[in-house]
Parts: C-alpha cells; sequence; structure tokens
C-alpha cells in the first residue's frame, strides 16, 4: 500500500506520461494476489507503449489469468525520468496490478524480443531489489527468474542473470512451470531451489543454464556446452501443435497510455514457409500453423465487444500467406463496416496479391505502404532467398500508385553475405524507378518513396549464422555509397539507416556466448538502460565496458565459423537442422533458390509425426 | 438523433491521464456499451463526442462534462448503468441529461468553475484560513502567467468571483472557458499552501451547465 501511495501522493506529477505506472487499466486482472497459488510478473524490458504492443504479452496474460489458479501481473521498464525517481526515493520496481514489489513475487518472467533490451533486464532486477546473478539468488528465497521469446534461441550472453529459459511457444510450458513452482512455496516464497530447477528441468523446451557447463581449451576457443545434471544434452523446443484450438485471449487489457500498436491482435498464424536465409524468426516459428477462419470471426467478434477498439489488426509473420485471408478480410468488412471498425494488414509480401489486398481495406484513406525487398538486385535477392523478382515488385508498386498511395517506403539491407558495391547502389537505383514510376503514374502527384536501408545482423539457427557480420567501416562505407548514390542519381529519394555502432553490438549479442555477462554486469554498475533508444545509446559507456572486461566486440560479430566448428547454441534444437541451413548457405553462395515449402517439402527438419504444418485451406501462391 | 450531456468524476492515479488519453478512454467506453452512438460522415468518421474543458493532469473532479450524440434515444437512467459498466475504476458518470439547446457547445456555454481546495493538514486550519484570507483580499493579485507566446505578470483578481471556507478546504469560484480562464495550479502557486484541488462543478451563464440543457434553462423544467 505504501508503494501505491507515494507513487500517486509524489511521483506522477513528476514524470512523463504518468499513465504508464497506474496500471487500472480495462480488462486488467482483477485476481488477489494472496487468493493465487502462485504468482508470476511479466517484465517486458521496454516502455510500456512498446510492452502493451506485444501480443506475446496479451496471450500469456490472459492464458494464466483465464485458465490456471495461478496470478500473472505486469511490469514495464520505467523510462528514465521515473526510474532516477524511484531510486532517489527509494521505491523498488512494482507490478501494476497489486503495486507488489518484484522481489516479493515467486516467478519473475521475462520476455526477450531484442538483444539490445539485455541491459533493461538488468536494470529491472536491480530495481525490483532482485540480486542480478543467478548464483547471487542460489541461496535464500528469492523469485525464480525465467525468460522465453525469440533472443532465447542463444540465451548465452545473459545466462548468468536467468535461471531458466523456456524455448519455443510459451503457452505450453509456462502452466506447468507455475504448477511445479507452486508446490514449492512455503509462505509465498520459493523453498528448496535446487530442487525445484532440477523437476524443472525435465520439462521440454526448459533450459537451466546452472546444469550446463561451458567448455573451452587453453587457448580461449569454445569447446562445447555440456549437460552436468542428468539430463538430455541438447534442449528441444516446445511447439504449439494444434494453434486453431490454442488459447488466444479475447479480453485484451486496454492501454490507457497510446502504445505503439493500439489495436486488436488477430494472430491468423504462425511460421513462415518463405525461407528467407536472413530470417530467424522463419525459423524459430517452424512450421506454420494457420487458425480456421470460422475460429477468427468468433475471437475477433469477443474481441471487439471486449475491447473498445476500432481497428482489427491480423498479425503473423505473412499474412497475405493465410490461406483464408480472402474470406477473413472480406467477412471482417461486410460485419464490421456499420460499427466502422477498420482492418489493417501489418505484414504483406511484395505482390499483386498483397497490393489486391490492401486496396480491399482501404478504400479510402490510402496512408503509407510498405513493402521489403531487402536487397537491390535479383543476384542479391537470390542469394538472402526472398523470393521476389523486380518483376513482382515493380507490378506491386505499379498497382499501389494506381490504386491512389502515395507514400512507399521500401526496406533494404546492405551488409549481407556475396554483397559487392554494385548491389548496394542497385537499393537505390531500384528505389528511385520506384519513385519515377510514382510520378509517372500520378502525373506529378506528391510521391513520397522512403528506401530505409538496415545493416544485416546474422542470426542463430540461420543460413547465415556461419558468416560474419561487416565491420562498422565497411557498414559506414555502405551508407556513404548508398549516400553518394541519391545525390548522383537518386534525387528525391528520402534515405533511412541505423546507427552501426548498435548493429555491431546486437550482432555480438546474437552470436555470443557466456562471456558476455560480465560486460551486461558492468554497464549495469554504469547505469546503463534504453540502449535500443538512440537518445539513450550511449557508445562510450559499452567500449569502455568491453574493455575492462576484455571483450573484442568485433571477434564476436565479424567472426566467421568454420563447418564443424562448434557454436554456442548447438545444445539447443529448434527443429530446423543443422545440415539443412548448412546446405542453404552452400547454395546462396551459388545463387540458388530454395522454394517455398508449401510448394514442395525441403527437409528442413521441423516436421514429423506429432508436429506438422497445418494449413486450413489451398495456397493461392 | 439525440444529444446527451454527462457529469462525471474523476478519482484516483487515473486523474494523472491527459486529456487526450481521457478522450480515447471514454470513445473506448463507448464502444464497449454498444450503444446506438453516432459517428460523423465522411471519409474518416468520428464519433460525436466532446468535452466542457480539458482537465489538468493530476486533478480530481467531481464535475467534468461531456457530450455524446446518440442516433436513437436513450433512457437516461439506463444509459448511465451501461456506461458506468464499461468504465475503468476511478472514473463515474454521476449524471446524465438530454440537452435539446443543440446550437451551443459546451465549451461556448461554460463560464465558471467552482473547486474545493482541501486543506491537507487539518491541524492547522486556522493557518490556513489565515493566509488565504490575507492573500486572496489584496486590491492586486499579481502573478506570473505563461501564455503560448511568452511570460508576463498579470492581475488576477477579477478571475476570482467568490470564495468561502469549510470546515476543512475553502470552496472558489474562477472564471473558466475560453474567454476568461484561471488555471488553478497557477492560483495554487499564488497560495504557496498545501492544497489539495477538486474541480466540483462546471458553470455557465444561468448556473450549472448540466442544470441548464434545455431551453430556457431549469425555469422551464
Amino acid at each position: 500500500m505504501e508503494i501505491r501511495k507515494t507513487v500517486y501522493n509524489e511521483l506522477l506529477i513528476e514524470v512523463e506520461k504518468p499513465g504508464r505506472y497506474i496500471g487500472g487499466e480495462w480488462n486488467s486482472t482483477k485476481k488477489k494476489f494472496d487468493e493465487s497459488s502462485c504468482q508470476i510478473v511479466f517484465c517486458f524490458p521496454d516502455v510500456y507503449e512498446v510492452g502493451m504492443s506485444h501480443l506475446g504479452l496479451q496471450i500469456l496474460y490472459g492464458l494464466v489469468n483465464d485458465t490456471t489458479p495461478y496470478l500473472m501481473e505486469r511490469a514495464f521498464m520505467p523510462w528514465p525520468d521515473m526510474y532516477k525517481k524511484m531510486e532517489e526515493k527509494d521505491l523498488p520496481l512494482y507490478s501494476l496490478e497489486s503495486f507488489t514489489p518484484l522481489y516479493e513475487f515467486p516467478v519473475i518472467g521475462f520476455t526477450l524480443q531484442y538483444e539490445m533490451s539485455f541491459t533493461n533486464i538488468l536494470a529491472m532486477l536491480k530495481l525490483g531489489r532482485v540480486p542480478l546473478l543467478c548464483s547471487d539468488r542460489m541461496n535464500g528465497t528469492h523469485p525464480l527468474v525465467i525468460a522465453g521469446g525469440p533472443c532465447s534461441v542463444n540465451p548465452e550472453p545473459i545466462s548468468d542473470f536467468i535461471d531458466l529459459f523456456l524455448i519455443g511457444d510459451g503457452e505450453l510450458a509456462l502452466p506447468q512451470i507455475l504448477k511445479i513452482t507452486s508446490k514449492y512455496l512455503v509462505d509465498g516464497k520459493i523453498n528448496n531451489r535446487l530442487e525445484l530447477l532440477k523437476e524443472l528441468a525435465n520439462l521440454e523446451g526448459v533450459y537451466v543454464p546452472a546444469f550446463y557447463k561451458v567448455e573451452y581449451d587453453k587457448m580461449g576457443n569454445y569447446l562445447g556446452t555440456f549437460n552436468i545434471y542428468n539430463r538430455n544434452e541438447i534442449v528441444k523446443k516446445t511447439t504449439v501443435a494444434d494453434l486453431d484450438n490454442s488459447y488466444f485471449p479475447t479480453k485484451l487489457v486496454i492501454p490507457f497510455v497510446d502504445a505503439i500498436h493500439d489495436r486488436m491482435m488477430l494472430e491468423v498464424l504462425r511460421g513462415c514457409t518463405h525461407g528467407c536465409r536472413f530470417c530467424q524468426a522463419g525459423n524459430y516459428y517452424r512450421p506454420v500453423r494457420e487458425k480456421s477462419v470460422s475460429k477468427l470471426l468468433e475471437v475477433a467478434d469477443q474481441l471487439v465487444i471486449g475491447s473498445g477498439y476500432d481497428d482489427i489488426s491480423l498479425t503473423s509473420l505473412s499474412t497475405a500467406d493465410y490461406t483464408g485471408v480472402k474470406e477473413l478480410v472480406d467477412s471482417l468488412l461486410a460485419k464490421y463496416e456499420k460499427d466502422k471498425i477498420s482492418i489493417s494488414l501489418p505484414s504483406l509480401r511484395v505482390d499483386t496479391f498483397s497490393v489486391e489486398l490492401a486496396s480491399q481495406i482501404q478504400k479510402v484513406r490510402k496512408t503509407g505502404f510498405t513493402f521489403a525487398p531487402e536487397a537491390g538486385t535479383q543476384r542479391m535477392r537470390d542469394i538472402i532467398n526472398k523470393g521476389v523478382t523486380e518483376e513482382n515488385l515493380i507490378a506491386s508498386v505499379e498497382g499501389a500508385f494506381k490504386a491512389g498511395w502515395q507514400r512507399l517506403k521500401l526496406y533494404f539491407m546492405i551488409g549481407l553475405p556475396e554483397e559487392t558495391d554494385e548491389d548496394v547502389i542497385g537499393i537505390i537505383k531500384l528505389g528511385k524507378k520506384v519513385l519515377d514510376m510514382g510520378r509517372k503514374i500520378s502525373g506529378g502527384k506528391n510521391i513520397i518513396v522512403t528506401v530505409s536501408v538496415a545493416s544485416f545482423v546474422p542470426k542463430p539457427f540461420t543460413a547465415f549464422q556461419w558468416f560474419g557480420q561487416n565491420s562498422k567501416a565497411e557498414l559506414m562505407r555502405k551508407q556513404w555509397l548508398l549516400k553518394d548514390a541519391v545525390r548522383e542519381f537518386g534525387k528525391g529519394l528520402k534515405l533511412s539507416y541505423h546507427y552501426s555502432d548498435l548493429s555491431v553490438l546486437e550482432g555480438m549479442f546474437a552470436r555470443g556466448d557466456r562471456r558476455l555477462g560480465k560486460v551486461l554486469l558492468s554497464l549495469n554498475n554504469k547505469g546503463a538502460m534504453f540502449d535500443s533508444w538512440d537518445e539513450w545509446f550511449d557508445i562510450d559507456m559499452w567500449n569502455i565496458a568491453l574493455e575492462e572486461n576484455g571483450i573484442s566486440k568485433e571477434l564476436y560479430s565479424e567472426h566467421f565459423f568454420e563447418k564443424d566448428e562448434p557454436m554456442y547454441w548447438d545444445h539447443f534444437n529448434i527443429g530446423v537442422k543443422k545440415q539443412y541451413l548448412w546446405n542453404e548457405y552452400q547454395k546462396s553462395k551459388n545463387l540458388e533458390i530454395t522454394k517455398d515449402c508449401r510448394l514442395g517439402c525441403t527437409a528442413c527438419g521441423v516436421c514429423n509425426e506429432e508436429l506438422r504444418m497445418d494449413i486450413k485451406g489451398e495456397y493461392h501462391g | 438523433m439525440a444529444s446527451y450531456v454527462m457529469e462525471f468524476s474523476v478519482k484516483g492515479p487515473i486523474a494523472f491521464l491527459s486529456h487526450l488519453e481521457l478522450m480515447k478512454l471514454f470513445r473506448q467506453a463507448f464502444r464497449r456499451s454498444l450503444l446506438p452512438i453516432s459517428f460523423s460522415e465522411g471519409f474518416n468518421p468520428h464519433m460525436k463526442l466532446s468535452f466542457a474543458i480539458a482537465k489538468g493532469v493530476g486533478l480530481l473532479s467531481n464535475g467534468e462534462l461531456l457530450e455524446i450524440e446518440t442516433y436513437e434515444v436513450i433512457n437516461e437512467d439506463e444509459f448511465k448503468i451501461k456506461v458506468n459498466q464499461v468504465l475503468p475504476i476511478g472514473i463515474v458518470v454521476n449524471d446524465i441529461k438530454e440537452k435539446t439547446i443543440s446550437t451551443k457547445s459546451l465549451s461556448s456555454m461554460l463560464r465558471k468553475a467552482e473547486y474545493y481546495l482541501e486543506f491537507s493538514d487539518d491541524l492547522n486550519k486556522d493557518k490556513y484560513k489565515s493566509v488565504i484570507e490575507e492573500k486572496l483580499s489584496k486590491p492586486e493579485i499579481l502573478m506570473e502567467v505563461k501564455t503560448k507566446k511568452s511570460i508576463g505578470i498579470k492581475d488576477i483578481k477579477e478571475f476570482i468571483l467568490n470564495w468561502r471556507f469549510l470546515e476543512k478546504g475553502l470552496i472558489i469560484i474562477v472564471y473558466a472557458g475560453s474567454d476568461k480562464n484561471l488555471r488553478i495550479d497557477n492560483l495554487l502557486k499564488y497560495l504557496e499552501l498545501d492544497l489539495k484541488p477538486i474541480r466540483m462543478k462546471l458553470i455557465g451563464e444561468n448556473g450549472p451547465i448540466i442544470d441548464n440543457l434545455t431551453l430556457g434553462g431549469k425555469n422551464e423544467i
């Protein structure tokens, strides 16, 4: 009660957007802390508006609170102004529902969405008065700190701080983890922690770093990560086989403050069949599992009534791939037109089908249209297996301009394997072609084409996991090439790109090992937070922390792995076979493409007797 | 087509939402209520919803006003129950009345606002009273007022219309609205006392706006 009072009386008036810190949102749980048999606080290591846009949070929150005897509350990383004020007032980080400090929860769960949020995880634990290191939590009744999400496929860089990682879909293992933990609670606190961890380690998809020993040779070369407790050497990802019948929340928590994605989210499918060689999510979420149109319509109805939102977003990695997309969009439009509810498709492919779909839902207001050709030349697109030809792109763009769109955004990457300067300049050439076409079609209307160029970061469990990232200098040189090209022949194009320092650090963590933990600890001591936000990221602080610990970020980010060289994430099995990924890597060098696996199995290894691709209708190509 | 005015209170942490956040909250609540709310015509339909005046961040209130149009007539009691069912904790609609003076918006009707300024420490209420008495009785009350463009010194004496003490606080009526407006936080800054303000009532030409929504005002009812 004291925390709530102090926050209300002394802090809210002092900080930006106080609505982030008050809880009480529509549909937030009314379950009582003391009346549930185990409590978890879901921690999103970024600011409230980002965290509340995350569908995974809404799914797990609803699942635990609606279908189990356990309780899930929420906490977000306070913005630096609030963080500082809480330190000054000696207030611990609290959950938004019951204003309970983090250290009083038996379980604390983080989601690992992007590498540069790792410093926020430590900052949240510290403000929540939880010892940062697993080893410091071993004695006593400290909370169990768990984590899941896409970055958990290589959790080693942050494994000094997390007791347990959950690899795969969280819906399956999380209720089991809470159930087992509830048996170990005495007066709401964990008792016999070691036995608890041993029991949890037997669950599928669970990785307890303390039970695995990392070995290096005398030269510091990595030898492998070995199980030291009676358990499988390899941790296997858990996957929901029947997504259509798995839990989906119909009562979303509605933030008062505008979230980044502030709308109903209807997940139409999970996974992706395209097989882009750079894409980690495409491998991690395999196989593709669709939901049925009838189920989705039913859920949509409840979402509309329960939320008050006026926009339904059909989410997935590639919504145009959903076999029921046409039927679903038609039905939703017909059903909700009178209620003035709009529909949005956030992830479209580069093809005319997608443009037609988008035209159908945006009959009147034509806001921006985004395409992701990813690379500027056909050669490069074949290397990354982005199944998009220039004809696809030109036809799509033509369709978009003819349908009345005036603002187009094109996403590209630089620093890809086998990339030449011609490929880099090709980005601007392609962008210019698009701009010229827009101007021609619209008859000189105000056409805006933005070329947004990210720096490629090789990720574990992709065909490019062996590839060493471009150096900062090389990335910057390529950014200069882009700028020069715009000046030379791309007049009128808008160009945007990222800080290469951030890309290099992301690369270091993505393919990093346990030795990076001490860097995170140093950074925490220096007060690092919000490093994925340009205005808070401080490269000097990072360089000092790296130097203090004798770590070279380039040795990680620029490292080319040999074929048989052990990788820091070899003790995880996400289904897709390493040999398949290696073959894909070799094929990329020969400009060989691999077809969408809906058109024929490409033997990636993920499907088996219990788990297979689950498509509800005819594939429309 | 009908138009309704709601008087609602805002209590607790939810008072820290911005005006835009409060508007969004009501838009969403009206959607959840499934009542026949009207939308504007055109490419970008909007709920026909407006407020008498923005509420400052953190300010508690017993008397905020909003106007909402419906395409069917709704029984006022039923309307109140249904809306209160879909509002989050801290916001309660206390009164709903149909508005028949359709030509005037709430903001154009607004003239004054009544506040209750509660003493934070009631042991010292005599001290509170003497300080307030002294400061409000001065012939002119000069204070720094920030406008969009500049900071100037202004006499706000004429903006304070009426005030009187209650047991543990002070009731004060000041100008409010687009013509003349005194922000209560400016007055609190001048008083330099620890006072908790609550907005009690929004008042028009002929008394509380909520009582004057039909032609001729309350006299006609």
